[in-house]
C-alpha cells in the first residue's frame, strides 16, 4: 500500500523528523499562535473585549485605505524605493564580495573587509547624522568642495527633490554593503578549488574564471536571497526614509511603513495598521511565489 | 476653598513637618549623613501605633511612566524613599518605557492587561496622540474612575470645583460630557491660581548685544518684520565674525534646531504656529491659506533666503549644529531661544521687539491655565483609592519640599518663615557634577519623580517663596534670565496680557469624523510652506500652496471650520486663538 | 601585492590596480566618519558644542567614557548584552543548523510544506499585541529568556543555512550512510564540518542581531537592570529625535516642554557608540579566517 510506503519513508527518516520537531513547535508558538492577531485586520479592536471577542467590521479598513488620496502615491514610492533597493542595488555588495576575493594580500583584506562592515553596526540617526553634515548647504564638505572647485556651494542637496534618490540609495549602500557581501564572501569560500585550477590549467583569464566558475557557484545563494527580499518589498526601510524625510522631498520618500506609524498606531487605530501589514505581506507573499517558481524552472534553485 | 483654605492647609502642613523633622533638627548641620539617618529610620518605625498624620497604608506602589524624558529616572535616592516611605507607609517603584515610539507599548499594555498600580503619559492637551489611545481604553472600561476617589482628598478635590480647572482640561480631557461626571485621568500641571506662570519667559528672535550695539540699534524697537529684515541687512553688510573668525549668519536657526518660528513674523502669520486657525474681523473663521498671509510670509522668507540673511537650513538644521550656532555667536539673530538659558547668563544675547501683528500692536498671551503630563490607575489595580491619596500627598506642600527640596538638614534648611534655603553644597554639585547631583534624588537637582504624581496645584511663590529652585539663596544663577525679564519689560505687558482659556482650535480633531485625514493635511500644509519657502519662484510656491490648500479641503476643512464656529458659540467649549 | 602582479599581463594589472582603489576608497569614506566619531568621544563635551571637531579631539579628554561607565545600568546592561549574545547564539546556531540539515534533503515526506510553513512567517505577522500576549502568558516578559528563546530560530537563516547545506555533494553522505552512519551523525561528524563558513556566518548574523536588537528590551522588558546595551543607545540617541516632534509639534513658544527634554550631548552619544560598537568589531576577525578559500573540502575530499 502506499500509505505503508509513506509510513516506512517516514520512519526512515526519524531522526530528521525529531531534528526538525522544535523547530515547528518553535514557529506554532512564536509565529502563528500570534499570527491570529491578524484578525484585527477585520475587527473593531476593543480593550475590554480582547483580540477574538471584538466585533467583526469586514473590509472596512481596505476600503479606507483605498479611498484614501495619499494611497497610490504611498504605493508608488514604496515601490520606487524598494525596488532600487532590491534590484539595483544587488549586484553592488556581490562585487564587493568578489573584489575582496581578488586580493591576495590577506592583512590589507582581513583590515579591509573588517573596515567594509562596520557602517552595519551604526543606526540609521547616526548616519542621517553624517549626511547631513556633508550636504549641508555652504558648510557641508561636498559644498565646499564645489565652491573649492568655481563652483556655487550652495546648493541644499536634502532639499531638493532631484538629489533624493541619489541620497537615499548611496546611503544605503555605504551602510550595507560590507555587511550584505559577508554572506556572499562565505559562498565563495565554500567553492571547490580544484575548479579553478582545472581552469588555470586550460589558461583561462581572470575574468572566465569569475564568470564561469565564481558566479555559476554562488548564483544559488544570490537567488534564494534575491527571492526571499522579494517578500518584502512593500517596506521600503521606516528609520532610514522617517529620518531623510524633509518637507523638500517628502512627496517622494512618504512610505507606507511611515504611513502606517503615523495613521495607524498614532491615531490608535490598531485594526488599520494591522490591515495594511495584512497587504504588505499579501503582496510580498504572490511576488515571492512567482519569482520562486520562475526559478525553479530555470535553474533548479528554489526556497520550497 | 480659594485662597484662605490653602494657606491654612500650609501652616498646618508646616506644622506636621517641623514636628516630623524635629528629631533631625537635633543634631545641627551635618544631620544629613547616612547614619544619622539610619537611626532615623529606625525611630520612624517603631511607634506604629503614632504613625504620621501623612500615613496612607504600607504597601508597595508600582508605577510605568511612558514619557522619554531624563528628567524620571527609576534609581530613587535611598534616603529620599525611606523618607516617603516613614511618611506616608509606601515605597514607590517607577519603571520607565523611554523608547521613542512609547505608544505602541501603552497599547500592549493596556491589551494585555499587563499594568502595574498606574500609568504616566504626555498629555499636553487633548490633542496629544496619546490622548486618543487613553480616550478608547477609558471608555472602554480600563481605567478606574477617578471622581469619588478625589472627593475626600486636600488638593485633588479642587479639581472637582467650578473654577478650577481650565476648560480643556475640564471637558476636553477630565470630565468629557460622556462620562457622565466621571473621569479617568489626572490632567497635571495646574497652577493653583489661573493665568499664573511657573516662569516668565522671554522668548523668540534675540539678537548679539554687541552686533545692535555696533549698528547702534536698539533691539526692542523692532516691530515689524520689515524692520527686521533691514536689521539682517544691516547686519549682512558689517561684516561680524563668531568667536572662531568666521562670518555670521545675520538670522540664525532656533536654539534647539530647525523649526518654524513664527515669532520672527507675526505680521505675516495667520494664528498661531501651530494651529493656523482664527476667525477674521467679521468672526468668519479662517485657516491661514485661505488668507494673503501664507503667500506673503513665502515672499519675505524667499528674499531672506536669496540675499543670505538667515541661515539656510533655518527650518530644518539639527539640534547638534544649531546649538553650535548659538554658541559660537554664528547666529547674529537666534531665530528663537529664551531668558533661562544658561549660555546666556551675562546676557550677550539680547531679545528682538516683540513684533506686532498684522492687525494689532503686541500684546501678551497667557494661557489659562496648562497641563503637561496626565496618569490614570487600571481597572486592575487593587484599592486604587490608595494611590490617589499618595498623588494627593505628593501634590500638597509637604510632599512638594520632599520631591523638590529633598531632606531637610541635607540639602536643605528652613528659614523663619518656614520656606526652603538650598544648601550651597548642593547648588555648587549641582554646577560642578550634575549627575552626582542628580544621585540625590528631587527635582531641584533634576529627579523630578514626585512631579509625576505631585506636580499640580502650582504656586512655588506661595510655597516656597520662590520662583526657581535654590533663587533665594543664589540670585545670580538667574542674573541673566531676569536681567532680560527686566529689559524686556516683562511685569509691565503681563499686566496688559490676555489670557487664554479655551481649546485650541486642533483639538476638536478628535471628534471630527475626517479627524485623521485632516491632520495629515494639516501636517502636510505646514511641510508644505517650508517646501515653498525653497521653490524657485513665487508661481511654484503658489502651486505647492493651492495643492496644499485642497487637500485640506478634501480633507474637510470647510465642515471643521464651521465645527468650531458651533464650538466657540458654547460657553463649554471656547476656542482660544 | 607580490611577485604574482608582476607575471599578470597588463590588463590584469590594471584590474587589480582599480579593485585596490575602489576599496580603498571605500573604507576611506568608512573611517573618516568613524574617526570623527573617536574624536568626539575622546573631547571634553562642553567644548564639543561649540563644534568643529573633525578627526582629532580639540580638548583631550576621557570624561565621557567615564560617565557612561559610571551612569547607572550600563555595568548590568554589558553583562545582558553579552549573556544573550553568547547563549543565544550557541543555541541558536546550533538548533537552526540541526533543523537546515533537515530540510535539505527533496526526499524527505512533507518537506516542500515544512519549508513553507517557516517561510511563511517571515511575510504576516499579528502585530505587537498578540506577541506581547504570547510572551506574558508563557511567562517570559521581565525575563532575561524573553532575549534567548524567541530568537532560537529564524526563518531567514534558516533558508540560507539549508541552501548551503544543498550544496555540499551527496557523494560524501552516501558514502557515510553506507559506513552506518544515521542522520544525526552524519549531521554532528561531516555536515558540520563541511560547513564552516556558513556555520560562521549564520554566527556572526546572530551574534550581530543580539548585540543589536534594542526592541526587546525597550518593550517586553519593564525592569531598567534587565536591560542590554544597545537598549540604553537607542534611547540615548532618540532624544534628539523626540525633540525634533516637540519642536514640530509646538511651532509655538512651548518652551517648558523642550526644557523637558534634556538632550544628551553629542560627546557622550559618541561614546557610548564607541563602548557598544566595539566589542562586536571584535569578533570578526576570528569570523574572517573560516572565509579563506576553499577551506578543508579539499582535503576532506580526498
Amino acid at each position: 500500500m502506499l500509505t505503508g510506503k509513506l509510513w516506512k519513508r517516514i520512519l526512515l527518516h526519524r531522526y530528521l523528523y525529531m531534528m526538525l520537531l522544535p523547530c515547528l513547535l518553535f514557529f506554532i508558538i512564536f509565529s502563528y499562535i500570534p499570527m491570529g492577531g491578524l484578525m484585527l485586520a477585520f475587527k473593531d479592536y476593543k480593550f475590554n473585549m480582547g483580540i477574538t471577542g471584538s466585533p467583526w467590521i469586514g473590509f472596512v479598513y481596505f476600503e479606507r485605505f483605498f479611498n484614501d488620496y495619499q494611497s497610490m502615491n504611498l504605493i508608488k514610492n514604496t515601490l520606487i524605493i524598494s525596488g532600487m533597493k532590491l534590484f539595483l542595488y544587488l549586484p553592488f555588495p556581490i562585487i564587493l564580495a568578489l573584489m575582496f576575493n581578488e586580493i591576495r594580500g590577506k592583512f590589507f583584506r582581513n583590515i579591509a573587509q573588517s573596515i567594509s562592515y562596520l557602517p552595519h553596526f551604526l543606526s540609521w540617526v547616526v548616519v542621517v547624522g553624517l549626511v547631513q553634515r556633508v550636504l549641508a548647504p555652504d558648510t557641508g564638505l561636498l559644498n565646499e568642495t564645489i565652491a573649492n572647485m568655481g563652483g556655487d556651494g550652495s546648493t541644499y542637496f536634502l532639499m531638493e527633490p532631484d538629489y533624493f534618490y541619489q541620497i537615499m540609495f548611496g546611503s544605503h549602500v555605504w551602510k550595507s554593503i560590507g555587511w550584505d557581501s559577508i554572506i556572499y564572501l562565505a559562498a565563495i569560500a565554500g567553492i571547490n578549488p580544484d575548479m579553478y585550477e582545472a581552469a588555470r590549467m586550460d589558461g583561462a583569464s581572470k575574468w572566465r574564471e569569475i564568470w564561469h566558475i565564481t558566479i555559476p557557484s554562488i548564483m544559488p545563494t544570490i537567488l534564494i536571497l534575491f527571492i526571499l527580499s522579494l517578500g518584502s518589498i512593500l517596506s521600503a526601510g521606516f528609520d532610514q526614509l522617517y529620518l531623510l524625510r524633509t518637507p523638500g522631498n517628502m512627496h517622494l520618500s512618504d512610505i507606507l511603513d511611515t504611513y502606517i506609524i503615523r495613521v495607524g498606531l498614532q491615531g490608535g487605530q490598531y485594526g488599520y495598521a494591522t490591515a495594511v501589514g495584512l497587504m504588505q505581506g499579501l503582496i510580498g507573499f504572490i511576488l515571492v511565489v512567482l519569482a520562486n517558481r520562475l526559478s525553479r524552472r530555470i535553474s533548479d534553485t528554489s526556497v520550497w | 476653598m480659594g485662597k484662605k483654605g490653602s494657606i491654612y492647609i500650609s501652616v498646618f502642613l508646616i506644622l506636621v513637618l517641623l514636628l516630623t523633622a524635629c528629631s533631625k533638627n537635633n543634631e545641627p548641620a551635618n544631620g544629613g549623613t547616612d547614619g544619622n539617618n539610619g537611626t532615623k529610620t529606625e525611630n520612624g518605625e517603631k511607634p506604629t501605633d503614632g504613625k504620621p498624620a501623612t500615613w496612607i497604608a504600607d504597601r508597595k506602589i508600582k508605577g510605568l511612566v511612558f514619557m522619554g524624558t531624563d528628567d524620571y529616572t527609576e534609581d530613587m535616592n535611598a534616603e529620599i524613599k525611606q523618607k516617603l516611605k516613614d511618611m506616608t507607609g509606601i515605597e514607590l517603584e517607577l519603571e520607565i518605557m523611554k523608547a521613542d515610539h512609547s505608544i505602541d507599548g501603552l497599547i500592549a499594555g493596556i491589551a494585555s492587561g499587563d499594568l502595574p498600580d498606574f500609568i504616566t503619559f504626555y498629555l499636553n492637551n487633548s490633542g496629544r496622540p496619546e490622548m486618543s489611545v487613553i480616550l478608547k481604553a477609558a471608555r472602554e472600561g480600563m481605567f478606574t474612575d477617578l471622581t469619588p476617589l478625589m472627593k475626600d482628598t486636600k488638593v485633588f478635590s479642587k479639581y472637582l470645583q467650578d473654577d478650577y480647572l481650565p476648560l480643556d482640561t475640564k471637558y476636553g480631557v477630565m470630565f468629557r460630557p460622556e462620562f457622565n461626571g466621571s473621569s479617568y485621568f489626572v490632567h497635571m500641571n495646574i497652577n493653583r491660581e489661573g493665568g499664573a506662570t511657573t516662569r516668565k519667559y522671554v522668548g523668540g528672535p534675540f539678537v548679539r548685544k554687541d552686533i545692535a550695539d555696533t549698528l547702534k540699534v536698539d533691539p526692542r524697537t523692532i516691530k515689524t518684520s520689515e524692520q527686521l529684515y533691514e536689521l539682517a541687512k544691516k547686519i549682512k553688510d558689517g561684516g561680524f565674525k563668531d568667536t572662531n573668525g568666521n562670518a555670521v549668519y545675520p538670522i540664525g536657526p532656533s536654539y534647539w534646531g530647525g523649526k518654524e518660528v513664527s515669532a520672527l513674523y507675526p505680521d505675516l502669520s495667520w494664528g498661531a504656529s501651530d494651529q493656523r486657525i482664527k476667525p477674521d474681523k467679521d468672526g468668519k473663521w479662517l485657516h491661514e491659506a485661505q488668507t494673503e498671509f501664507a503667500m506673503k510670509r513665502i515672499e519675505f522668507v524667499q528674499k531672506l533666503l536669496k540675499e543670505k540673511l538667515i541661515h539656510p537650513e533655518f527650518f530644518t538644521v539639527d539640534e547638534s549644529r544649531a546649538t553650535e550656532a548659538a554658541l559660537n555667536g554664528t547666529s547674529a539673530i537666534i531665530g528663537d531661544m529664551h531668558n533661562y538659558q544658561e549660555f546666556n547668563n551675562d546676557m550677550h544675547y539680547l531679545p528682538i521687539g516683540p513684533l506686532d501683528n498684522a492687525d494689532s500692536p503686541y500684546q501678551m498671551q497667557v494661557d489659562f491655565k496648562s497641563g503637561y503630563s496626565g496618569w490614570a490607575i487600571p481597572s486592575t489595580t487593587k484599592n486604587p483609592e490608595e494611590i490617589v491619596k499618595f498623588a494627593d500627598f505628593l501634590a500638597s506642600r509637604e510632599g512638594k519640599l520632599l520631591w523638590q527640596y529633598g531632606l531637610e538638614g541635607r540639602d536643605y534648611t528652613l528659614d523663619e518663615k518656614g520656606n526652603p534655603k538650598v544648601k550651597q553644597e548642593v547648588l555648587d554639585l549641582k554646577v560642578s557634577d550634575p549627575n552626582a547631583a542628580k544621585k540625590l534624588g528631587f527635582a531641584g537637582v533634576s529627579n523630578s519623580f514626585g512631579e509625576l504624581l505631585g506636580g499640580t496645584d502650582i504656586d512655588r511663590m506661595a510655597d516656597f517663596g520662590e520662583m526657581e529652585y535654590g533663587e533665594s539663596v543664589h540670585p545670580e544663577v538667574l542674573a541673566g534670565a531676569n536681567g532680560i525679564i527686566d529689559y524686556f519689560d516683562w511685569d509691565g505687558k503681563r499686566k496688559d496680557a490676555k489670557i487664554n482659556d479655551g481649546y485650541p482650535p486642533l483639538s476638536f480633531l478628535g471628534e471630527f469624523d475626517r479627524g485623521t485625514e485632516l491632520k495629515t493635511a494639516f501636517d502636510n500644509y505646514n511641510d508644505s510652506l517650508t517646501r515653498a519657502y525653497y521653490t524657485k519662484n513665487l508661481d511654484e510656491a503658489k502651486k505647492v500652496m493651492d495643492s496644499a490648500l485642497k487637500q485640506m479641503q478634501a480633507a474637510g476643512l470647510d465642515d471643521y471650520l464651521k465645527l468650531l464656529e458651533q464650538k466657540n458659540a458654547d460657553e463649554k467649549t471656547r476656542v482660544k486663538y | 601585492m607580490g611577485k604574482e602582479f608582476y607575471k599578470l599581463s597588463a590588463g590584469e594589472k590594471i584590474f587589480k590596480i582599480v579593485i585596490y582603489l575602489l576599496i580603498i576608497g571605500l573604507c576611506l569614506s568608512i573611517i573618516l566618519p568613524f574617526m570623527n566619531i573617536l574624536a568626539l568621544s575622546f573631547n571634553a563635551g562642553k567644548d564639543a558644542e561649540r563644534g568643529g571637531i573633525y578627526f582629532w579631539p580639540r580638548a583631550w579628554s576621557t570624561e565621557n567614557f567615564k560617565e557612561v561607565f559610571m551612569s547607572a545600568n550600563v555595568g548590568t546592561a554589558f553583562g545582558i548584552s553579552i549573556f544573550r549574545t553568547v547563549v543565544g547564539t550557541v543555541a541558536s546556531v546550533f538548533l537552526t543548523a540541526m533543523a537546515a540539515y533537515a530540510l535539505k534533503g527533496k526526499t524527505l515526506p512533507g518537506v516542500k510544506f515544512f519549508t513553507l510553513l517557516i517561510f511563511f512567517t517571515m511575510l504576516f505577522s499579528g502585530g505587537i499585541i498578540p506577541y506581547y500576549m504570547l510572551l506574558k502568558s508563557l511567562n517570559l516578559t521581565n525575563t532575561i529568556w524573553v532575549y534567548v528563546i524567541p530568537t532560537l530560530y529564524s526563518a531567514w537563516n534558516l533558508i540560507i543555512m539549508r541552501t548551503f547545506f544543498q550544496q555540499i555533494h551527496p557523494s560524501l553522505e552516501e558514502s557515510a550512510r553506507i559506513d552506518g552512519y544515521n542522520d544525526f551523525s552524519i549531521f554532528m561528524r561531516i555536515i558540520m564540518p563541511l560547513s564552516r563558513p556558513v556555520v560562521a556566518v549564520i554566527a556572526l548574523f546572530n551574534a550581530v542581531s543580539h548585540w543589536n536588537d534594542w526592541f526587546t528590551g525597550a518593550f517586553y522588558v519593564r525592569s531598567s537592570n534587565l536591560r542590554p546595551l544597545s537598549t540604553l543607545l537607542q534611547e540615548m540617541l532618540m532624544q534628539a529625535e523626540a525633540m525634533r516632534d516637540t519642536l514640530a509639534q509646538a511651532a509655538g513658544a512651548n518652551y517648558d516642554a523642550l526644557e523637558k527634554i534634556q538632550v544628551t550631548g553629542n560627546s557622550l552619544k559618541m561614546a557610548t557608540i564607541v563602548i557598544v560598537v566595539t566589542p562586536i568589531i571584535l569578533i570578526y576577525p576570528f569570523i574572517q579566517k573560516y572565509f579563506a578559500k576553499g577551506v578543508m573540502i579539499g582535503s576532506l575530499k580526498e
